[in-house]
């Protein structure tokens, strides 16, 4: 007796592309196949291109869970695989009971200010995934010859690319930072770093564990301006102890005695930028102060009319990632997502039975590792109470079938063997440097090393020692 | 003694699963989740069994008297996030 | 609303205390700690989750039959009743016996039933009646070469003792991680304190294992990093040091022992620097421990099952008693003492059983099959055809005893398989019969195994929680029922129906004035024992007719063990550098093989049982962490994938076991979440047995590891 199993395709292989299927493998009622469709040549999402090198405590997630996942034996791993060239979106729909959508965020929102098409000017994700060898970014070269770096914004994202241009070089070596990125920083003249936001320090948007850590950066000064008064008592006590804790950590943070020899990072709280100076190359930026306004428990920023300048060399937009349209897809633009009912995905309030969301581009970029969790859980649940209401069409495809067909339109299809082949490649380039890996970042490297001959490795002989 | 999620925590609530007395909050169905920048173990609640332990997937849990010198701290922050949700 | 009930676990030995809560129609809704229970003890998330089981959609629920031949690796089963299960196994069971005689039946009882007091009362009797040598259990797994040990030591197989953890002033824990496995043989409550507080009180808290383990930290004490296999070693170096450091107690030693003079000649050759080479310690390392060990005013040598385990657990065992003794720690407050319990008695050793096979002759050590034949040679005389039926009741032998593959192949040659569990696992797939048993929650209770070897001693009675549900039954009462139907004496006849269960644990109760109705009387069922004096030890242990501990005992002599200890010292002084050795894994979530099928237990990494390897060996091996890697043995091989786990000691590997599920079709959970199973390429067959203990080797085997292509 064979039980005909659930075949999911799964858009993405990232966090929540990843929590989906392990929900989906956990299920015991439904025999369940997944395939992953990932555009990269790597797994992980984020984890490899988002997370910090030197995070890496969050990077284990990957060794300690992720793989498990990946390695299943009802998951196949379609790598190098771009949805909407490759594969179109109502193939997938087709060839699967149903199709998640995991690709989360494309696109940024820009500062929206005068003067940012100016050279110097970037997105804080072509910062991100250059220091994290994404491929898109491979070729990036960034100018870190001028003393101070501006980034506007003051998330997670924020204070992840100001430790990183402060960091200690001889730390970031033993990372799994790319190549070029180390080589830039080695050389770096930036001595300053400025997180600008329009917010006080009680509601930045950063998270206290990220801020403490700038506690543990050797020969970095922390220093402050703009509102760190205590944070007003509110009416939310978990809120209220975040922001206290918040405030002691800033305290803490710049009391510290300070070097003149050191780098410095500066939080510049209730400033709003109005432009970017520069002729072709970013000079300076502009902005003004705000004051923060309380009416009842509304808090509004009202601008001063003064413009101050700041010079710096490069200016770092990280004001936040928003999903992008994919064709076949409905795309609700204000919000960068795709419209949904509890991961159903959903097009003028008419169900679109068999295609799902789940991660980023079901409820926006907000949350950290873990929320994609909860958020897959209930995508998931949606999918399987939608084959037990009978509302799925059959797959018309096995797996080995998709693969077959796969292969015609691409040769080099990364599969998991090939992935693991480019892990191993990394891993041991690192194991030389007392690096977890040595990041290849270009298309062609990576292809490279997938479907590079393998070699046996050496073993010691079984039955050497026996009874 | 207890078990104390410590800074690399990211609400991966796995430990919430396991836990078999409930001590570890937020878990998913609790509107706190959605706005905590991490896990926390009840330290009365705790029952010392460890099975919290290696399902991190980010090995973020620590027995109390092992936390490395820079997250001691974190025990009292776990403490202190049970004693403000009971306001 | 149904009011809470006190109950206790059954799934290790402290039994620890549960409160069970209900819904309205009285079904169990949630296991919680009983705090109240005036032994204290606080159940762990195994225990806590037991609900897992109890409601597991996947219990076996009525006798099933299969109706397609074993040779298919998955079964048919269809749905028959009680009567009809009798009578086809009855009438099989007698027409085998007529063929092949009695002998050739065979039972495999496994650990669950340990935990079952009306089973544990009524299984000699049940296997006596089916008059076969051929009784196998899961204690040639775990810990046969303590009860081996104990009879040539002190007479009797039985003379357990525990660690007084409360008041010793240092603590050596052998192979063993106790913050895991709750401690064995040795019943304390879910309290790491207890252990926390040696080293908070000023004493001191040892670990010698090839592995940092959760068990010690900090707060407890360091680990001494050994080499598998080699603690034997570790113990002769002790012992060396102990009387080099005058530790002996003259007087007591010269008042219980024997044979003191050729123990102390045994030791001599075996100094700290001989030793240190071969166990990978440093003699002054060696000799730190034995100092401490000696300056304690009180100190205690727990060694437990990755010892036993590892080919020389009678040795170990031996030198373990013997540092105790010498050093006056036996009987001593904070040393190792008999507690009080329903069963203070240590019967002596009332004769040893030769029971020849095809493959050799076997010694059984009575009374009780307190050393039982080996289980790893059930499976070449299921080959041979010295078995012909097994009946397996709550064990799991295809999985847990080395050598899968061999088995699985043989089990086909069985003209009867029939097994009593509460699952259809992975034996039971293969089985002619699976028939349903019942869990703890669904019978009534005493807390008869830990029951002599607790820290705070009481006994506990907890009625049956629930009424078993479809026709799940006692596996006392199915395995009557089958005596009977084949026409043999069952001693539970003539009507099985009559309250047997109650009827024993009334009669073991009567030892201490104990009734049912007195213990539900009292609060969580417990009644608290009133402790024993330390040195009662001598008095109950010592089971020799001169009442004194034969340090030097003439059957380890004859039965080689002395010299197999030298021999396996030259073999592992001989041994090439970077010899890989499997030990085993204790993980909390996986007990033996139960668990396998609980979802919150098979999530995400735990689905799955890679290769823990520390990252220098992977490193030297031209391995990356996630790497599919071949394990082999001289004894067969397994795939599975490499996880870095610096916890090891260089050249040692980890596996756990309880996996290997891919073809238990009828546990979803455990066969979506296959695993490989690492007892499959242990040694097996007759040469893979400890002499006088009958114990597997299962943990220190040399491996080889290759990247799988």
């Amino acid at each position: 007796m064979t039980i005909p199993a659930l075949r999911i395709a799964i858009v993405g292989s990232g966090p929540a592309g990843l929590y989906a299927a392990g929900h989906l493998l956990d299920n015991r009622d439904h025999s369940v196949e997944v395939d992953f469709f990932e555009r990269l040549p790597t797994p992980w999402g984020l984890v490899r291109t988002g997370v910090a090198p030197d995070h890496d405590d969050k990077k284990k997630i990957t060794d300690r869970l992720f793989d498990f996942t990946l390695r299943d034996p009802r998951v196949q791993f379609f790598g190098n695989v771009t949805v909407g060239k490759d594969v179109q979106v109502v193939e997938l729909t087709q060839w699967y009971h149903a199709v998640i959508f995991a690709h989360g965020a494309g696109d940024h929102n820009a500062i929206g200010i005068p003067g940012e098409d100016l050279e110097g000017v970037w997105g804080a994700r072509d910062f991100v995934q250059f220091y994290n060898a994404h491929p898109d970014q491979a070729d990036l070269r960034f100018d870190l010859s001028h003393p101070r770096a501006i980034i506007v914004g003051n998330g997670n994202v924020a204070l992840d690319i100001a430790r990183i241009l402060t960091a200690d070089i001889a730390v970031l070596e033993k990372t799994d930072i790319a190549q070029p990125a180390l080589d830039a920083l080695r050389a770096s003249k930036i001595r300053e770093v400025v997180i600008m936001g329009r917010r006080d320090l009680e509601f930045a948007a950063f998270n206290n564990p990220e801020l403490e850590e700038f506690g543990h950066l050797d020969g970095v000064d922390i220093s402050a301006s703009g509102a760190i008064e205590p944070p007003v008592s509110e009416s939310d006590p978990v809120l209220a102890w975040r922001a206290r804790r918040r405030y002691e950590i800033m305290e803490r943070l710049t009391s510290r005695p300070r070097l003149t020899s050191n780098r410095q990072i500066v939080f510049q709280f209730l400033a709003t930028p109005v432009g970017l100076r520069g002729a072709g190359r970013v000079e300076g930026l502009d902005y003004v102060r705000n004051r923060v306004m309380r009416t009842g428990s509304t808090i509004t920023y009202e601008r001063s009319s003064t413009v101050e300048t700041l010079d710096a060399g490069l200016v770092l937009s990280a004001c936040g990632y928003r999903g992008a349209a994919l064709k076949g897809l409905p795309f609700e633009e204000a919000a960068g997502i795709v419209p949904n009912k509890g991961g159903r995905v959903i097009d003028a309030d008419a169900d679109l039975p068999g295609t799902y969301v789940t991660g980023w581009i079901k409820r926006g970029c907000r949350g950290i590792i873990g929320s994609n969790r909860r958020c897959a859980h209930e995508t998931v649940s949606s999918l399987i109470a939608d084959q037990e209401a009978g509302l799925l069409q059959p797959a018309t495809m096995t797996g080995k079938q998709v693969r077959a067909l796969l292969t015609t339109r691409n040769k080099r299809i990364v599969q998991f063997c090939n992935w693991r082949s480019i892990d191993r490649s990394e891993r041991q380039a690192g194991q030389a440097l007392g690096r977890p890996r040595v990041k290849l970042a270009q298309t062609d490297a990576l292809l490279e090393a997938a479907f590079a001959p393998q070699r046996q490795a050496s073993a010691i002989k079984p039955g050497e020692v026996g009874w | 003694m207890t078990y104390v999620i410590a800074a690399p925590c990211v609400a991966d609530y796995s430990c919430v699963e396991i836990c078999p007395v409930a001590a570890i909050s937020p878990g998913p169905e609790d509107p706190e989740f959605e706005r905590v920048e991490q896990l926390f173990i009840h330290p009365d609640v705790c029952i010392d069994c460890g099975a919290c332990l290696d399902v991190c997937p980010v090995s973020a849990i620590f027995q109390e008297g092992s936390l490395p010198a820079k997250w001691q701290h974190y025990a009292a922050i776990n403490r202190q996030y049970f004693e403000v949700i009971a306001l | 609303m149904v009011e809470p009930k006190s109950s206790f676990c059954r799934i290790c030995e402290p039994a620890c205390p549960l409160k069970v809560h209900f819904d309205a129609a009285g079904r169990p809704v949630e296991l919680a700690p009983d705090f109240d229970n005036p032994a204290q003890g606080v159940a762990c998330h195994k225990g806590l989750s037991y609900l897992e089981i109890h409601d597991d959609p996947d219990r076996l629920n009525w006798p099933m039959k299969r109706i397609n031949p074993r040779t298919e690796e998955r079964g048919e089963f269809v749905r028959i009743g009680w009567e009809q299960a009798f009578e086809e196994i009855g009438a099989r069971l007698r027409a085998i016996r007529e063929e092949h005689g009695a002998k050739s039946v065979a039972t495999y009882a496994g650990n669950p039933g340990a935990f079952n007091s009306t089973w544990t009362m009524f299984a000699p009797y049940l296997k006596e009646a089916l008059d076969t040598q051929f009784r196998f259990t899961s204690n040639t797994q775990d810990t046969s070469n303590k009860m081996a040990t104990f009879a040539e030591v002190y007479g009797s197989p039985s003379a357990f003792k525990i660690p007084d953890i409360d008041n010793t002033e240092f603590l050596l824990c052998i192979g063993t991680n106790p913050k895991v496995s709750r401690w064995t043989l040795m019943s304390a409550e879910n309290n790491w304190d207890i252990v926390k507080d040696i080293s908070r009180r000023g004493g001191k808290v040892r670990f010698v294992n090839p592995r940092i383990t959760e068990s010690s930290s900090v707060e407890t004490g360091p680990t001494l990093l050994i080499k598998p296999g080699t603690d034997a070693y570790f113990l002769a170096a002790m012992l060396h040091e102990v009387e080099a450091l005058n530790g002996f107690d003259v007087e007591i030693v010269a008042k219980y022992g024997r044979n003191v003079e050729a123990m102390r000649a045994f030791v001599r050759p075996y100094s700290p620097e001989v030793v240190a080479g071969v166990t990978g310690l440093t003699a002054e390392e060696i000799r730190t421990v034995a100092r401490e060990f000696v300056d304690a005013k009180s100190g205690i040598i727990y060694m437990a099952t990755g010892v036993n385990q590892s080919r020389q657990g009678m040795i170990a065992a031996w030198l373990v008693e013997m540092l105790q003794f010498v050093t006056g720690n036996l009987g001593r407050r904070g040393g190792t003492y008999k507690p009080n319990g329903l069963l203070t008695v240590c019967p002596p050793v009332t004769g040893i059983d030769r029971i020849e096979t095809s493959i050799g002759t076997f010694e059984v050590l009575q009374p009780g099959m307190s050393v039982p034949l080996p289980a790893n040679i059930m499976t070449p005389l299921i080959a041979n055809g010295d078995i012909k039926a097994l009946f397996v009741i709550s064990g799991n032998p295809l999985l847990t005893v080395a050598g899968e593959t061999d088995a699985r192949r043989a089990y086909r040659n069985l003209d009867l398989l029939v097994s009593i569990d509460i699952f259809r696992g992975a034996t039971g797939e293969l089985a002619d019969y699976v028939l349903p048993a019942l869990d703890f929650l669904e019978r009534q209770d005493i807390n008869l195994v830990g029951s002599g070897m607790q820290q705070r001693p009481h006994v506990k009675y907890s009625e049956a929680m629930v009424s078993p549900a479809y026709e799940r039954r006692e596996e006392w009462w199915i395995l009557s029922r089958i005596l009977q139907a084949a026409g043999l004496n069952s001693p539970l006849a003539d009507d099985p129906d009559l309250d047997w269960g109650s009827e024993a644990i009334e009669r073991v109760l009567a030892n201490k004035d104990l009734s049912i109705d007195k213990l539900r009387s009292l609060p969580s069922g417990t009644a608290l024992l009133e402790p024993l004096p330390y040195d009662t030890v001598f008095e109950k242990c010592l089971q020799h007719p001169d009442k004194k501990i034969d340090c030097f005992p003439a059957r380890f002599v004859s039965a080689g063990l002395f010299d197999r200890f030298e021999q396996i010292f030259a073999e592992l002084s001989a041994e090439p550098e970077h010899v890989l050795k499997l030990i085993s894994l204790r993980t909390p979530y996986m007990n033996n093989s139960w668990f396998s099928n609980a979802p919150k237990f098979r999530k995400g990494r735990e689905r799955d049982n890679p290769l823990h390897m520390n990252r220098a060996d992977v490193q030297r091996l031209g391995l990356v962490e996630g790497d599919a890697v071949t394990m082999a043995t001289d004894f067969g091989s397994l795939e599975t994938h490499i996880f870095v786990d610096d916890s090891l000691r260089e050249g040692v590997v980890a596996m756990s076991h309880g996996y290997g599920q891919a073809r238990t079709f009828a546990l979803r959970v455990a066969q979506q979440n296959g695993g490989s199973n690492c007892n499959d390429i242990m040694p097996n067959g007759p040469g893979s047995i400890e002499p006088l203990s009958n114990m597997a080797w299962l943990s220190a085997v040399p491996v080889s590891v290759m990247r799988s292509t």
